[in-house]
């Protein structure tokens, strides 16, 4: 046990030795702050933020004795679970499609995508909209110019994706943002759908 | 008569924009020293402690744990070094040779065993970064647990287990060093 | 007393129970069907950390789906699906609690580009004071989505970083924003340097508003609000 409490000593004091400063960091970090605005108006910007009904709804810590807390949460789980048993009501379903599907009530768009690759063979459009699953939405090759299509109804919101091309080519759109290439190393393209019929 | 941190932050929110640099000055050197083992970097560190500074300052309004500012500035710090990481394990993988470190003597004052620093340097990088991070707030910033709790909102259990984990570690990279 | 504490066992013992009982993570069945299970036990738990922290679910799915159909192997898309997680908990962190999913999973796509958390704050700001001056709901997905675009292209992220900015506190509008990354873009295809044409057009886009000429258009970039 000494043994190992010399050896933590020693790497301890190695840590603690300061980092050489040319004592030009400080005077860096007052010349920032001098230039930022003072912090007083971020108080009174809270106070007007705090008025009416958004005090409701700024996050704040709530003291509170735990064993008064456990006996709330039981108590509330209790509710909980006593409702759970008891039989439920008659009301309709909500909205209900074809099958029993649920009817999803935000607008899809219908969104053409376009590739020109004249010597492909298959090219299919991989994104978050169909779990990046290549099989699932394959262009449409249109006359002899390469030109691929597919139109894909669309959630608002921002997708990411890509073309595959035979199989095993990840290409991005041209003509639409991209993405760094991501954590696996193949480019990708956002489309930013809005929520506008 | 040096003024409690508290008095200076009240300077500061009453107009005298000169008072934080006594908080700046009281904080720079333990926040360097920090960032600059967790983070490998004397370049990143220096950065991250400025951006820590100034967003102590912008937030100052907010600060509401009287007494405990070094603590406060201290989560923030954390933070700013937890996010600068993962930027630079992303350019560290992609970019930089397996095994390529800064020399020690960017790091570390001259005093001491420059062996045992080179050695300690690297074994610390190759630690995950939130048992360095739990193994350097524990040892070398000497905070209690419970303030580190407060620090890196991670439950004590947690924390002692990084540490514990982080020295065992240590231990043994620098053993197998010996060694070979 | 000793009923009391009998009792106050008996009341932890149900509340632990019930809470296992209705908080079991629920493992999404598309992960199932398509990941390994050793991958799916970690990736099911990043997914459940942000159900719990009521961050979006949807992109770490994604995400882990994207690393299956690229062949990635467990331990990266495990490596991706956190980080992913990480920098959205930074993004919300940074944009506040409000911020809707396409803004986050936008700011999560910046901050792994190189985008420096100051500088999305200060967007995040901008914005916001944009937004107060046009009575508009305040967003950043486009602002942000030209930044990761403009960094993707080759321009430094600190220069793009204050190009976009200097922007969105003019108060460019998206449309401008967007035609100003269309520019850019065909620019750098036409050979000129990342920096100097994102440069030259934001000059552009700043003194005249919308960007001075037309560009060609290919392929779906976005249905403008």
């Amino acid at each position: 046990m000494a043994r190992r409490n010399r050896w933590l000593e020693r790497v301890v004091a190695e840590l603690r030795a300061p980092v050489p400063d040319d004592g030009e960091g400080p005077r860096r970090i007052m010349d920032a702050v001098r230039r930022l605005p003072p912090p007083e108006t971020r108080i009174q910007k809270r106070r007007a933020a705090d008025s009416g009904w958004r005090w409701w709804l700024r996050p704040r810590p709530i003291m509170v004795r735990p064993a008064v807390a456990v006996l709330w949460v039981a108590l509330t789980m209790a509710v909980v679970l006593v409702g759970s048993l008891l039989p439920r009501g008659t009301a309709p379903p909500e909205s209900v499609g074809v099958g029993g599907v649920p009817v999803v009530d935000f607008a899809l768009q219908s969104m053409p995508f376009v590739f020109v690759d004249e010597s492909a063979t298959e090219v299919s459009l991989v994104g978050d909209f169909n779990d990046w699953d290549p099989t699932a939405t394959l262009m449409v090759r249109q006359g002899a110019d390469g030109i691929w299509v597919v139109v894909v109804p669309l959630p608002p919101g921002r997708h990411v994706y890509s073309f595959v091309v035979d199989g095993k080519t990840w290409l991005p759109a041209d003509g639409a943002p991209r993405v760094p290439a991501d954590e696996f190393g193949t480019p990708g393209s956002v489309i930013l759908v809005d929520d506008e019929a | 008569m040096p003024i409690s941190d508290d008095d200076a932050i009240r300077d500061v929110l009453a107009g005298n924009c000169a008072a934080f640099a006594g908080l700046v000055n009281a904080y720079y050197a333990s926040c360097l020293r920090l960032a600059v083992h967790l983070l490998g970097s004397r370049e990143d560190a220096e950065e991250v402690v400025q951006d820590t500074f100034v967003r102590a300052y912008r937030g100052l309004a907010n600060y509401d744990h009287r007494g405990h500012f070094h603590a406060w500035l201290s989560s923030i710090l954390i933070n700013r070094c937890r996010t600068r990481a993962v930027r630079l394990s992303r350019t560290r993988t992609m970019f930089r040779p397996e095994g390529q470190l800064p020399a020690s003597d960017e790091t570390a004052a001259s005093a001491g065993d420059p062996v045992l620093r080179r050695r300690l340097h690297e074994a610390l990088q190759k630690l995950p970064h939130r048992q360095r991070e739990a193994f350097l707030l524990k040892h070398v910033e000497g905070w209690s647990y419970s303030e580190m709790k407060r620090i890196t909102r991670t439950e004590i259990s947690a924390l002692k287990m990084r540490v514990k984990r982080a020295r065992a570690e240590l231990r043994r990279l620098l053993g197998e060093q010996d060694d070979g | 007393m000793r009923m009391l504490f009998t009792a106050a066992k008996l009341l932890i013992a149900i509340t632990l129970l019930a809470e296992v009982a209705v908080a079991s993570p629920e493992v999404d069945a598309r992960l199932a069907e398509r990941l390994a299970p050793e991958t799916l036990g970690r990736v099911a738990v990043l997914v459940d950390s942000a159900r719990r922290e009521t961050l979006p679910t949807e992109p770490l799915i994604q995400k882990a789906l994207e690393g299956v159909t690229k062949g990635a192997d467990g331990e990266r898309i495990a490596w991706a699906v956190h980080s992913l997680l990480d920098r959205l908990r930074l993004a919300r962190e940074i944009l506040g609690p409000a911020a809707p999913a396409p803004e986050l999973t936008a700011a999560a796509s910046a901050l792994y580009a190189g985008v420096d958390t100051t500088i999305l704050g200060q967007l995040h700001d901008a914005t916001l004071r944009a937004a107060a001056d046009t009575s508009s709901a305040p967003t950043l997905t486009v602002e942000l989505v030209v930044l990761s675009d403009l960094i993707a292209r080759g321009v430094p992220p600190a220069s793009a970083s204050e190009l976009v900015l200097s922007l969105t506190s003019a108060g460019v509008a998206d449309a401008t924003l967007l035609e100003f990354r269309r520019s850019v873009e065909y620019d750098i295809g036409r050979g000129r340097p990342p920096l100097e044409a994102a440069e030259s057009w934001t000059r552009g886009a700043l003194s005249r508003g919308p960007a001075p000429q037309a560009v060609p258009s290919s392929g779906p970039d976005r249905k403008i609000r």
